[in-house]
């Protein structure tokens, strides 16, 4: 009897341990698949710095500010609602920014430093975690306070978006003033990647096309004509020196330069034999060699970045159209289809797209083909946009729209975020260098 | 008072019973005692004899009787000497004529002598019949009386019989009752107790919900058994209990009988004898009646304790069913939980452009107020700007939400983060 009670009970012990270890294991961790993101942009602010407690002279807060929200991914703060700009971590009020639905938020401040310059200590604060995550500090020359805004822009970004921020790349374009054909001059133009601080580094009555930066960003390859030779020149021009070279000239075609991921290379159009076809110069040896010998017009090439592909355009199907061959010339594969004309591809920097202008029923815009599934995105709204240039790290792509007044645009990628550079007069092919640092 | 009334709520039956009972009791004895009020009055008065008894026919018969038995020595000397000394002073012609007369009112006198003393002798029997009547009819209602008391007697010894009977029965019908009550209650407890157990124990597996029955079953029956034991030893009191009122009520009784014999000795030993009888009997009979009734009681209460059981059956097994709905309930709500804490990190999360193939685990443990203690990428998500949108989008979403039951809390959360998937 006793025994027979004792094992009832051991049985009810068992069954009970058994039970609890069948209820264990749901206790272990909740587990939770996260499969949507919110689309909406980041938002953050970002507070004046000041030195001393005096204004800089530049607004370079304002300036990184500006950066990151013209990438459209971000979505910055007025500063006129801001009701403090701490500047360490100690001093923020967590609940004003966080009842303003700041989720991030950036402070700091400049002092002078040895050299003359300052030296800018900021903070990236999480508002949820009422903590800083990280802090930076740069310095910049007295001069350079505009570069220091897109410096910490640049930093965000990276922080928050795991690319390099493009803020401190410039952009090169041609602008045409005059109305005759005697007043008109052509410029080409250097600029921050914003359009500010723009200088002309080469400027003549006779236009100027094409221009191309070098991968280091030093130099700058861009075709000059001579209206009064009849002839047109491929030329190279050092951004410091100013000194130039001409690499090919002549009459007939010498247009649309590109150069090789190395630098070493420069792939352009030339007419030959009645046709254009495209050849590459090598600047280090001063060679030329034919890469395409079809009867009909090819142009415009794009070296991939890895180098081993060139895209370009030729109207050998009857209508301009993209095409795409091996850095030697070989393996020509036809690649666009869509709309009546596509041309003027540039490659992306991770080799992984290119944009193009396509010419439809809506006129001229932007395009953006995935070359792993050819799948083509418009991501401009016509209907005379030209000349699409990737941004350096891909995540951007600037134009120029040429209908109403003519300007340059900048899109985000995914096509959502546009901002305009402004520009006087006619503002024509822009070109964005490498990402400057 | 209350208490009274709610007693007599309780045994209305009972009640009833002895009210009506002692009604017909009442009855019977009222409509006996004007049954026998005519006898006794009659016991006193002649309006029986004079009314109608006798006939002219009857009284002679009766005279005739009574002459032929017996000689009545008292109708001839007192009325003849009288005349007899009249008719000495008359005269001698007359005398013939006043013998004639004397011997024609002689004879008229013998004649009316004889009329009278037949008369007086009619009169006589019929005085005696009537006597004789009178005797036997007083006999008759003295006997009638006697009865009409022995029938009061055991009608009373009947009535008293039947209120003890009545009253044992009675109690032992609280007492069953209340017996009932508890046990019914005792089982509703326990069954209550049970199924608050039980659902308490809402997860409980089938296996151990059918150990906890058998167990449960095992503990009714232990309960059932110790309920027929305590209900079987009610029985036995409740029976000693009758005894005892019937001894006092046989004792009572026996007390009344001796006060009666005190009165009548003549019928003492015989009543006695009866009484005694008549007592070892209702005795007997209340015995068996008592016994009888704990028989029918036990039977009740095993019928009650049967229906407790089947009701605690059938509890258990709702509750069982109420535990696989809590169950799934349960599922529901933690669906719905883990669907709540999506929600609010997805809203949270903004993913940086341009990354594919997104993938990462990350650890999450969280405080009972949902608050975020600690966040750990557990497998990069594949860039720290990534691994710190990940972050950020948890800790944003502090406190996380609450459970809809403290139970479904888990401190530790794994996200699992796949957009592109």
């Amino acid at each position: 009897m006793i025994k027979t009670k004792r094992t009832s009970w051991l049985a009810r012990f068992c069954l009970i341990a058994v039970a609890a270890c069948m209820a264990l294991p749901a206790q272990a961790a909740l587990e939770v698949d996260i499969t949507q993101s919110s689309d909406q942009a980041i938002p953050i602010a970002i507070a004046p710095f000041k030195a001393n407690g005096q204004r800089l002279p530049v607004d370079i807060s304002d300036i990184a500010s500006r950066d990151l929200a013209s990438t459209g991914l971000f979505r910055t703060f007025d500063r006129a609602n801001m009701t403090e700009s701490p500047a360490t971590p100690e001093d923020v009020n967590y609940q004003s920014w966080a009842a303003q639905g700041v989720d991030n938020l950036v402070i700091g401040s400049a002092a002078r430093n040895a050299a003359g310059g300052y030296r800018i200590t900021f903070y990236l604060v999480d508002v949820a975690r009422q903590q800083a995550v990280t802090s930076f500090q740069i310095n910049a020359g007295g001069n350079q306070l505009r570069d220091a805004g897109h410096t910490i822009a640049n930093l965000i970004y990276e922080r928050f978006v795991g690319k390099k921020g493009y803020f401190l790349s410039n952009i090169a374009y041609v602008t045409v003033t005059g109305n005759t054909a005697n007043n008109r001059t052509f410029r080409l133009v250097v600029a921050d990647y914003d359009g500010s601080q723009p200088s002309t580094i080469y400027s003549s009555k006779d236009p100027v096309m094409s221009p191309a930066w070098s991968p280091s960003g030093d130099r700058i390859a861009y075709v000059a004509f001579d209206v009064y030779k009849g002839t047109s020149s491929v030329r190279i021009q050092n951004l410091s020196s100013g000194q130039a070279r001409t690499i090919s000239a002549g009459h007939g075609v010498n247009g649309a330069p590109a150069w090789s991921p190395n630098g070493q290379e420069i792939a352009f159009a030339k007419s030959a034999d009645g046709d254009t076809d495209l050849f590459v110069y090598n600047l280090a040896t001063g060679q030329t060699r034919q890469l395409t010998r079809s009867g009909a017009i090819d142009t415009e090439p794009s070296w991939s970045p890895n180098g081993r592909e060139i895209v370009f355009t030729s109207d050998r199907g009857g209508q301009p159209q993209l095409y795409r061959m091996n850095a030697e010339g070989g393996g020509i594969q036809r690649l666009t289809y869509d709309g009546s004309s596509n041309q003027r591809a540039d490659f992306a920097p991770d080799g992984k797209s290119i944009t193009y202008v396509q010419k439809s029923g809506n006129g001229f815009r932007i395009a953006v083909m995935d070359l792993e599934t050819n799948n083509v995105r418009i991501v401009s709204d016509g209907p005379q946009d030209d000349s699409p240039a990737f941004a350096p790290n891909g995540q951007a792509v600037l134009y120029a729209r040429q209908s109403g007044r003519n300007a340059l645009s900048l899109v985000s990628l995914d096509g959502n975020a546009k901002s305009t550079l402004s520009q006087a007069g006619e503002v024509r092919e822009p070109a964005w260098g490498p990402l400057g640092y | 008072m209350l208490d009274l009334l709610e007693k007599i709520g309780e045994h209305w039956r009972a009640v009833l019973l002895a009210v009506l009972v002692h009604g017909a009791l009442a009855a019977g004895l009222l409509f006996s005692l004007d049954f026998l009020q005519p006898a006794s009055r009659g016991n006193q008065g002649e309006s029986i004899v004079e009314a109608s008894v006798m006939s002219s026919e009857d009284i002679d018969a009766m005279a005739a009787q009574n002459n032929a038995e017996s000689t009545p020595p008292t109708s001839q000397p007192e009325p003849s000497t009288p005349p007899a000394s009249a008719p000495t002073e008359a005269a001698k012609q007359q005398q013939a004529k006043r013998e004639q007369a004397e011997a024609e009112a002689q004879r008229a006198e013998r004649q009316a002598q004889a009329e009278a003393a037949k008369r007086e002798r009619a009169e006589q029997a019929a005085a005696d019949k009537a006597r004789a009547q009178e005797k036997a009819q007083a006999e008759a209602k003295r006997e009638a009386a006697e009865k009409a008391r022995q029938k009061r007697q055991a009608e009373a010894k009947q009535e008293r019989e039947a209120e003890a009977r009545q009253e044992a029965k009675a109690e032992q019908e609280k007492a069953r009752a209340a017996k009932e009550k508890a046990a019914k209650e005792k089982a509703q407890a326990e069954a209550q107790e049970k199924a608050k157990a039980e659902q308490a124990e809402a997860k409980a597996e089938k296996e151990r919900a059918a150990e906890a029955a058998e167990a449960k079953a095992k503990a009714q029956k232990q309960a059932q058994a110790k309920r027929q034991a305590a209900a079987e030893a009610a029985a036995q009191k409740e029976k000693e209990q009758a005894e005892k009122a019937a001894r006092e009520k046989a004792e009572a009784e026996r007390k009344a009988r001796e006060q009666a014999e005190a009165k009548a000795k003549a019928q003492a030993e015989a009543k006695a004898k009866a009484k005694a009888e008549a007592a070892a009997k209702a005795k007997a009979e209340a015995q068996a009646k008592a016994k009888a009734e704990a028989e029918a009681a036990r039977r009740a209460r095993e019928e009650a304790a049967r229906k407790a059981a089947a009701q605690s059956q059938l509890e258990k097994a709702m509750a069982e069913e109420s535990a696989g709905r809590q169950a799934a309930a349960d599922q529901r709500a933690l669906a719905g939980y883990i669907q709540a804490i999506r929600n609010k990190v997805e809203a949270n999360w903004i993913r940086p452009p341009g990354a594919t193939d997104v993938t990462c685990k990350v650890h999450v443990k969280q405080l009972p107020g949902g608050q975020v203690a600690n966040v750990r990428v557990v497998s990069s998500c594949g860039g720290p700007a990534l691994d710190r949108s990940v972050e950020q989008a948890i800790y944003k979403s502090d406190p996380l939400p609450s459970p809809p039951s403290g139970n479904l809390f888990q401190s530790d959360i794994e996200f699992t983060f796949r957009p592109d998937s």
